[in-house]
Order: structure tokens, then sequence, then C-alpha cells
């Protein structure tokens, strides 16, 4: 599952978020998309995602229009997010993830429970499957959001943010998992502003601010020169259009 | 006694052909909105029910204009699913918010039918009525209206209920999806509107506001799930519409008030006493808790003391300590559980299930200690605070996923070994610094932590586990060494007091 955007563009309020970028993220690797605050980096998951409304794009997987694969693909939103009071429990939410794959009104099948069941192990939630989520901790929530990713069986995910205000610990188990999908054939795309956990974890990246700076095997281009530039420079042609 | 009973409920029924249609009526409509005040609740929009009903008046009064009553129901249902659409219309569209939209198209409407009735002066129009309901006044063309609407409700909420679930706890994964979030969106609308004006009759514009939220509210308090927090609404919506008709009929009560206030009352006691997350609940929480905290404290402090080498910090406890009356009626109370003997003469030992717990208690200590430095950074003299108030707060399933997370480690960051689940705690030999023979290459095994302040000025000197020690000179009050090959270093006895030392291993640092 190769993910590819072509020309993106989003323009907030009159504002360009991000201008005609393009970008591949190959299947078989984590790709981390790296940048200062303001780059842009959630905004280009949200617009491949379509939850916000792009000026110009194309977004393709495997050389398919992105709609025809979109439930193949999972998101997972920045955990602050969500509504951790909201009256579910932990399986339930995994069980989420299995919505693409269940039939109207049908009642879930053997590979749904499954599916579910391995999600919660994987992530070693399992004798947390009835925990109310508000009673879990930062780390295992972020847990649960990508049990559910693994319940979904999705060969794409992009992860917006997934370590923030997570420790070390969890951390670790989760790019485990992450390195391990990217392995298995998945296409695995993370928006990080933490440049250890990105050199670690990821084998591709794309450097962005607005534009994408560079791309491509995380050794060429995790450079100081790359960086500077990527931290450093802000468009004056964007800055002066608003 | 059964009979009286049974004659009260049924009486009333068998011989008011009203009471049989306005029981039904406020039964569907309890129940219908109660099942949709939780779907508003959990989405945070509890008050698109008010701006809706509110708005329900111009259809009422347009429909009245155009039909008479005929026309009431029919222009109090388009004005209801419009208003709703604009709400959502101007929220999509411009930087407005929800709860300012719905402010502004509620008010607005409400106005016009105000308007409208005070200058039409419809005579079949009862704005008591409109605004309160008059259950008991329900005809029967009315009742057949609200139970085509409300089971039309209850149905799509039933097949739909997954859709639903998804979308409202997590409304971008539903986007991405591809779910039609919009069809949602009005669909929701849809039947708050069908619901408002089918209960247009049993309870009124403004009261039904209340049932689209109370039920919701009340029973978010009493289950963690949606499906079970819709039937408890559900059961709340119609004891509560029964209850009130009952009131109503035998106390002379208007129905409607009748109906919200028993609402209201469910609330009250939920908030009150729901099992967990009840205000009462809490406070008792609270209290066993710190409870729990005096026994955990006092079994380690016990076992410290029958095992000096534990090293474990007696600093907090010695407060209730020094007060002999608490601490002997709590040693009794442990005596009780089980947990510790006591003698005559006022002594206390632990007994095989207190000494278990007391290693428990380390193990979590030691646990969460291992935890808090390498998963979250927190500096070494912070360390013991931190552990000592989140041990009492944590329970065995964290525990173990903290254990998993981490590797299963056997010490913690001040060098103590963390005694194994059931367990006992691992022997060191060896001796303090302050007892150290002069001159021997010794190794830092494990730091008291109980000081934070000599805690700091280990850190600060670099004593710390696994480093090499040798004491050069002693004193009655302290003690020159040498950590590693570094400088001399001046240190106290308190602090050297507190420093454990095993002879040279070849891991040891310099």
């Amino acid at each position: 599952m190769t993910l590819s955007v072509r020309d993106l563009t989003v323009t907030y309020r009159n504002r360009p978020a991000i201008h005609g970028v393009e970008f591949e993220a190959p299947s078989g690797s984590v790709t981390g998309v790296i940048g200062p605050n303001g780059a842009g980096k959630s905004t280009i998951l949200k617009a491949v995602m379509g939850l916000l409304r792009p000026d110009s794009g194309t977004i393709m997987i495997d050389g398919r229009p992105f709609e025809e694969m979109r439930r193949s693909v999972s998101y997972l939103p920045q955990r602050l997010a969500l509504d951790w009071d909201y009256p579910a429990q932990v399986r339930e939410v995994v069980a989420m993830g299995r919505y693409p794959h269940r039939r109207f009104g049908r009642r879930p099948s053997a590979a749904d429970r499954m599916a579910v069941s391995d999600a919660l192990k994987r992530v070693g939630l399992t004798e947390l499957a009835t925990r109310q989520i508000g009673e879990l901790s930062g780390g295992q929530q972020q847990r649960m959001l990508l049990a559910r990713a693994l319940a979904q069986e999705a060969s794409t995910l992009l992860l917006d943010e997934p370590f923030v205000g997570i420790d070390a610990a969890t951390v670790a188990l989760l790019t485990g998992l992450l390195i391990d999908l990217a392995t298995d054939g998945a296409c695995v795309v993370v928006v990080n502003h933490d440049l250890a956990t990105t050199s670690t974890m990821c084998t591709y990246a794309v450097l962005l601010n607005q534009r994408v700076i560079t791309q491509g095997p995380i050794d060429a281009v995790l450079t100081s020169d790359w960086l500077d530039q990527t931290y450093a420079t802000r468009f004056v042609d964007l800055e002066s259009s608003s | 006694m059964t009979q009286p009973t049974l004659a009260v409920i049924f009486d009333p029924l068998v011989q008011y052909g009203f009471m049989r249609t306005g029981l039904a009526a406020a039964v569907t409509v309890g129940l219908t909105s109660a099942v949709l005040s939780c779907l508003l609740v959990v989405r945070h929009q509890a008050l698109l029910g008010d701006a809706i009903s509110h708005a329900v008046l111009l259809g009422v009064a347009v429909g009245y204009l155009f039909a008479e009553s005929a026309g009431v129901f029919w222009g109090a249902l388009v004005v209801a699913v419009l208003s709703g659409m604009l709400i959502t219309y101007i929220e999509r569209h411009s930087p407005v918010k929800l709860d300012a939209a719905m402010g502004i198209i509620f008010t607005g409407a409400f106005a016009l039918g105000l308007a409208v009735i005070s200058i039409t002066k419809p005579r079949g129009i009862d704005l008591i009525h409109i605004l309160f309901g008059n259950v008991l006044g329900v005809a029967l063309e009315d009742l057949i209206l609200t139970m085509v609407s409300g089971f039309g409700v209850l149905a799509i909420v039933i097949v739909r209920f997954r859709a639903f679930h998804l979308w409202s706890f997590d409304p971008l994964m539903a986007k991405a999806l591809g779910m039609r979030i919009a069809l949602l969106e009005y669909l929701l609308i849809g039947m708050l509107s069908a619901t408002i004006v089918a209960a247009l009759q049993a309870v009124g514009l403004i009261l039904v506001i209340a049932m689209l939220v109370t039920p919701g509210a009340t029973a978010l308090l009493l289950t963690t799930r949606l499906r079970t927090m819709m039937l408890v609404a559900a059961l709340i919506g119609v004891l509560a519409a029964t209850g009130g008709l009952y009131l109503s009929f035998y106390l002379d009560v208007a129905s409607g008030p009748a109906i919200v206030l028993l609402a209201t009352a469910a609330f009250i006691l939920a908030f009150l006493f729901a099992p967990r997350r009840g205000v009462v609940a809490r406070v008792v929480q609270r209290r066993r808790q710190a409870r729990r905290v005096l026994t955990e404290d006092l079994l380690k402090t016990l076992f410290n003391a029958e095992d000096p080498h534990a090293m474990m910090s007696m600093a907090e406890t010695d407060g209730w300590l020094l007060s002999r009356s608490a601490g002997r009626r709590e040693l009794q109370q442990l005596q009780r559980a089980g947990l510790v003997q006591l003698n005559t003469d006022g002594g206390a030992r632990l007994s095989a299930a207190g000494r278990e717990e007391a290693l428990r208690m380390i193990r979590t200590h030691r646990l969460i200690e291992r935890y808090a430095y390498d998963a979250d950074g927190i500096p070494l003299p912070e360390l013991h605070d931190i552990a000592e108030r989140l041990e009492h707060e944590i329970d065995p399933v964290g525990l173990r996923d903290i254990d998993r997370l981490l590797g299963e480690p056997t010490v913690d960051p001040h060098g103590h070994p963390i005694p194994p689940v059931g367990g006992g705690l691992q022997r060191i030999a060896g001796r303090t610094l302050s007892d150290w023979p002069i001159k021997d290459v010794g190794q830092v095994a494990m730091i008291g932590d109980d000081r934070k302040d000599l805690m700091e000025r280990m850190v600060e000197l670099g004593i710390l586990p696994d480093r090499a020690v040798t004491v050069i000179r002693r004193s009655d009050d302290d003690l020159i060494v040498r950590i590693g090959n570094h400088d001399l270093l001046h240190v106290s006895r308190e602090l050297a007091d507190r420093v454990y030392v095993i002879p040279a291993s070849d891991s040891a640092q310099a």
C-alpha cells in the first residue's frame, strides 16, 4: 500500500496552510512527517482523509483513488480531541474498528470478535477490556486507539501526534507495533514533532514547512542542513498573501 | 395492602378513557425523548432540543392560521425540521458556533410565533397548554400520531445504533470511514423534531426540553456504555411519565410539571447516590482510600521495623505512630483483619498475611519508582514522594500493565530489589557506608530514599547505585570517601547511614 499525494493545497481563511504538497509514503515503511508548529503536518493528514476540503490535490493508494480505498485506511486522531467521559468501554471502542467490515443489521461475526480480542492482546489491554475509557491512563488510551486501527485491519495508518503526553515505555510499545505493521506491508504515516522518536521508528521521512522541503530515506533527510531549512525557513510569498 | 394499591393504579384507567390515552401518550413521549436525550448528552448538544422546541411555537401559530387544529401538527413539524436544519446550516457555513446559532434561531422563531399569535389571536390555541402540556386532554388522533412518531424514532435509533455510537464518540473517524455524517445529523434533527411535536400535548414545548436532557444526564451518572445508558434513561423516562400522570390525577398538579419534577428528582438522586460517580460514593471512596493509606503505611512500617535491611521509608508514617491511641486502634483493626498479631504489652508483629501484604506494597512502591524514573524521566529525589502517593491509588491490573511495559524489572532506581509477585525480599549482604571497612573497595548497592535533601545531595555527589566507593577516613560526624576515581568527598554520617554498600564486582562503575 503506497500512499501518494499530488499537488495538495489547503487554505485556511484565505491563507495557505499547505501548498503544492507532493510526497509518497511507501508501503513497508514508517514515514514520519516532520516540521515546526504551523508547518501544516496535521493539515496534511486531515486533507488526505477528506476531513477538510483541499483546494486541489489527488490522493492515491496503490494507484487507485483514495475514495475507493477509504475503508482500509485508519486515522488516529490526537488523543485529546476525544471526549473521554463518553460512556463506552475499551472493547466497544476497539470494536468500532470493525465498522467497515460489518454488514448492516448483522451481529458481529466470529471474525469480528477475533479481530477485537487480537487487537486488545497486541496492545496489552485484554485485562482492561471492560473499563470505562475515562479510567485509562493517557498511554493506555493511545494504545486503545491503535488497537482500534488494528481491529480495522487497516493497511494504511495515519497517526496524528500519537506520542503527546505519553510515557517512554508506551512510546516504545507503540513504535514497536508500528514497525511490525510496516514490516508486514502496511503503509504507516506518523505526524510527530519529536525528532528522537522519528529517527528511531521511521525509515522514511517527509520534511515539511507548508511545502515539502525534502523527502526520502530517513538517513538522507535527517541531516542538519535539511533540518535547518525546514525549521528556519518561512516562505515569504505565503506569509505575505494573508 | 395489595388490593387498595392496585385500585389506585387501575381504577383511573378503567374508569376514564382520558387516563388511558394520556398514559399511553406520556409513556411514549417519556420513552422516546429519554432515548434521544442520551444522544444529545453525549454529543454535548443538550440544548438542541431547547432550541427546536421554542421554534415550534411558530409552527403551531402558522399551522393554525392555515388549517386550524388540523394544521398544528404539520406546521409544528415543518418548522421544527427547518429550524434544526437552519441551525446546522449556520454552524457549518459561518464562524458562528452551534450554541450561538441555536440561541439566534430559537429566540427569533419563538418571538415570531408569539407575534403571530398576538396578532391573529387564534381561539383554538391555548398558549398555556402549548407551552406546558395537557396530557389528560390528548385526543385519540393525537395519540396515534404520537405513537407512530415515537416508535418510528425508536426503530431508527435501534437500526442505526452502531452508526450513531461511532459518530457520537469520534465524528472524525466516522467521517474518515466515509460515513454520511450530514445524513446522521439531519436524521437526529428529524427525530428530535418529531419527538418534540409529539410531546406538545403531553408535556408541552417548555417541559419537553427537560425530558430531552434530564433522563440522559441521569443515566450518564449510572452507566458506562451508551447501550445501557439508553435503557436506563428509557426506564427513567417511562417511570417519570407514569408517576407524573398519577400525581396529576390524584393531587391535581399540572401533568407536564409533575412529569418533569419526577425526572429532576431522579437526577438529584443519581447525582447524590450513584454507585460510582455520585457525591456520596465519592466521599465514601475518599474515606476508604484514606483508611487504606493508613493501613498500608502501617504495614510497611511494621515490615521495616522487623527487617531493617529493607530500607523503607518511615518518615510519612512517623506522624501517626507518635499518636499512640490512633496507632493502637489501627493496629487492633489490622489484627481483626488477620494482618498483625498483638501481644499483651502492646507489641505488634506481622502475620504471614500481613507480611505478604507489606511485600505487595513494597513491590508496588518500587515498580512505580522504576516507572516514573524510566518512563517519565522524573529525577531520583522526587521519586519517593510520587510513589508514596500513587502506590495507594494504582490497581493490580494497572500495576501488571506497568510491570510488563517495563520488561519486569528487578531493582528500583535506588537499587532496592523489587520483590516478585508472591515472593520475598531478596537479601543483599552488605553494610552501610558508615560501617564499611576503611580502604576496602565497595560498590553502592542501594541508597535510602526517605530524605529528599540527602537524596539530592547524593545525586549531586554521584553516590548512586553501582558506583565504586572507598572510605578513606571516618570520624564520629562525617566520613571522607572516594566515589569511583574522583576527588575525595566529605559526607555526613547521616548520609552515609543511607548508603548501602556491597563488595565491589566487575560491574562497579568507576
